[in-house]
């Protein structure tokens, strides 16, 4: 798969054309071993290739996240301050400071563009793969594990909210 | 009953047989066509990357010269050519960074700014002439509209020093502040070339420039740049722009002058104005069929808005910015606000996530920022205009089915669309970017962004790489 390719474009014949035991075949295929969490695409549910990253970038909670689908860093006071200083620098243009949401979609209440954003795993996914429009991939631009401390800050800014 | 029924299917037969009439403007908000509608033919298509690895491309275009080159704008100021088959070319057509000995001539500092787009002159074949418009670094962001010609033995890069030698600039357009800056130049059928401005930016238009005939921002411009080099302009206004005379000093009439003749009098108006009351007509694309003229105007947190003004247009249309935005007021207050509705509607509009200040966000249908393609005759769409949006990544399609006017969502995708094109073969064009505003790093830092065609979903090349699409299934 060129470099091209992992930025957003896929070929054709899509994988949507094959048949569900293709797509979990050539998942399991793909999946570095111990990996047990299963990515889809958020936009059209085909199978999502996450490598876990090598060196410096593989933490323990990339780690976690990827063999059970759980994110430690979920009120982990340290890393919600980095998770904020990733909302700040590229979130909260669109999704404002509070997470209330203005040219992106508000991420306080329960209606989700992508139906799996209400996990973990589905947050990560869009993340990682990019939604629809301006919603851009942001594997380029972020570590998988800022990708998780945002998601926690994600979480912290829902608490906030509450009453 | 039984006669209830023939009459019923009488009645249908009379819907069914009304005969198609013209396209015609929109006279009421009911006429204006919004998400949900059916375009004829129900296209289905599909975006084919044709190439990538541009930096922040924000346009591409045709020279028209048989050589079946697109040449693909990019923001930081160059222009790289895609030959026929998809093959960038390492060394730019335009480098607009090279040609200044302190640095760069092109302002990017904020993500509207850049280099916007080229047109080429209609005889560019012969005479060499193809024009750019950027914000100018040195002139602090304003629009610069300039003529450059090719050197005839170097024909797909222009050197820094055929630049200077060449350069002709057709007119400065002071920009104020760093947004809403218009940007496309086309040559029209008429020969004119059509220049748009936006309304200079911040928001909600504090120059008021949109209805203020004095300013070139909030335009769209019509110069005759065929020239000779010692005119005493750049250009030549045409006799027929709408403001042409309204400026011209004359004696005083006060009596036997009608109001339709004192109603044209406008002595503060700019004679370069063709038409107004726009926000950020960033992208228009003439029909490459019969002229008509398709705008996008993008809108203000609220309402995206298409116009459609047909060949046969003698300009002076007014477009309502700010006093409207589509067929919505502004400032826009609630679903039913009232308000006159100022100049010309729009064919089409589309909501934002929210479609006035309080009203429950909505998914579909939706969008912030819209990016004009051109028109479509293929691919069962015999005359559909393609505009995509910047933010939902939506392809729309805009048309009239013989009744009245219809938009279409055609595909939502993952692209940041920033404009559109025509190749030669008529073939729809398209550029996305990843420089969505906090996103935006530089245009020589953001990843880089892709050329795409639009292609009938059924003649997808084998092999072709296709752009993510919003699977029904994964929306609900």
């Amino acid at each position: 798969m060129s470099e091209e390719d992992d930025r957003g474009g896929r070929r054709t014949p899509s994988p949507s054309r094959l048949s569900a035991a293709a797509v979990a075949f050539a998942l399991l295929a793909a999946l570095p071993a111990g990996a047990a969490v299963t990515f889809l695409d958020p936009l059209n549910d085909q199978a999502l290739l996450v490598p876990i990253p090598e060196g410096d970038k593989r933490t323990p909670a990339v780690e976690r996240f990827h063999d059970a689908g759980e994110n430690t860093y979920i009120g982990d006071k340290a890393a919600l301050r980095d998770g904020k200083k990733v909302w700040d620098e590229h979130c909260q243009a669109c999704h404002l400071p509070d997470g209330s949401g203005r040219i992106g979609p508000s991420m306080l209440d329960e209606q989700w563009n992508h139906p799996r954003n209400n996990t973990d795993i589905g947050m990560f996914e869009t993340l990682w793969a990019g939604g629809a429009g301006a919603m851009q991939p942001f594997r380029d631009r972020l570590s998988q594990d800022q990708m998780l401390r945002v998601i926690a800050y994600i979480h912290e800014l829902r608490n906030q909210k509450k009453p | 009953m039984k006669m209830l029924t023939q009459i019923i299917g009488v009645a249908a037969a009379l819907v069914v047989a009304a005969p198609a009439v013209a396209q015609k403007l929109p006279t009421t908000r009911d006429e204006v066509a919004r998400p949900g509608g059916k375009v004829p033919g129900n296209p289905k298509i599909a975006m084919v990357r044709v190439a990538d690895g541009f930096h922040d491309p924000v346009n591409v275009q045709s020279a028209y010269d048989g050589s079946g080159r697109l040449f693909v704008v990019e923001r930081a100021g160059r222009i790289r050519i895609v030959e026929k088959g998809g093959k960038v070319l390492d060394e730019p057509f335009l480098d607009l960074t090279k040609i200044n000995p302190l640095g760069s001539d092109v302002q990017t500092g904020f993500v509207e700014q850049g280099l916007y787009s080229v047109a080429f002159h209609p005889k560019f074949k012969e005479n060499g002439h193809f024009f750019v418009h950027y914000a100018s670094l040195p002139f602090n962001g304003d629009g610069l509209v300039v003529r450059i010609t090719v050197d005839p033995t170097s024909p797909n890069a222009v050197s820094a020093e055929q630049v200077n030698k060449t350069a002709k600039v057709i007119l400065r357009i002071e920009q104020p502040y760093y947004n809403h800056n218009g940007g496309t130049i086309a040559f029209g059928p008429d020969g004119y070339l059509y220049i748009t401005s936006g309304d200079g930016g911040w928001e909600g238009d504090p120059l008021d420039a949109g209805q203020d005939l004095s300013t070139w921002l909030g335009k769209i411009l019509r110069v005759d740049v065929d020239v000779p080099d010692d005119f005493d302009r750049p250009y030549r206004i045409p006799k027929d722009n709408p403001f042409a005379q309204a400026a011209k000093e004359q004696l005083m009439s006060l009596f036997g002058i009608t109001e339709e003749q004192f109603s044209k009098l406008k002595t503060r108006s700019k004679p370069e104005i063709w038409a107004w009351g726009l926000r950020n007509p960033y992208r228009i694309s003439f029909d490459p069929k019969n002229g008509d003229l398709w705008i996008a105007d993008v809108g203000q947190n609220h309402w995206e808005e298409i116009d459609w003004q047909p060949r046969s247009s003698k300009g002076g249309e007014n477009y309502g910015w700010a006093r409207n935005m589509g067929t919505h007021c502004f400032p826009t207050t609630g679903p039913d606000d009232k308000c006159p509705q100022v100049g010309v509607m729009p064919v089409a509009e589309y909501p934002h996530p929210q479609a006035y200040p309080g009203a429950p966000e909505q998914k579909d249908g939706t969008g912030c920022s819209v990016q004009g393609f051109g028109t479509a005759y293929y691919g069962g769409m015999n005359g559909v205009y393609l505009a995509g949006d910047w933010c939902s990544g939506r392809v729309w399609g805009v048309a009239w089915d013989g009744q009245k006017w219809q938009l279409q969502e055609l595909l939502q995708t993952d692209l940041q669309f920033t404009a559109g094109g025509i190749d030669e073969d008529g073939t729809i064009l398209a550029t996305d970017c990843h420089c969505f505003y906090l996103a935006d790093k530089g245009p020589m830092q953001n990843p880089t962004g892709a050329l795409w065609r639009v292609v009938p979903a059924d003649q997808v090349p084998p092999n072709a790489v296709t752009a993510r699409v919003v699977s029904t299934s994964a929306a609900k």
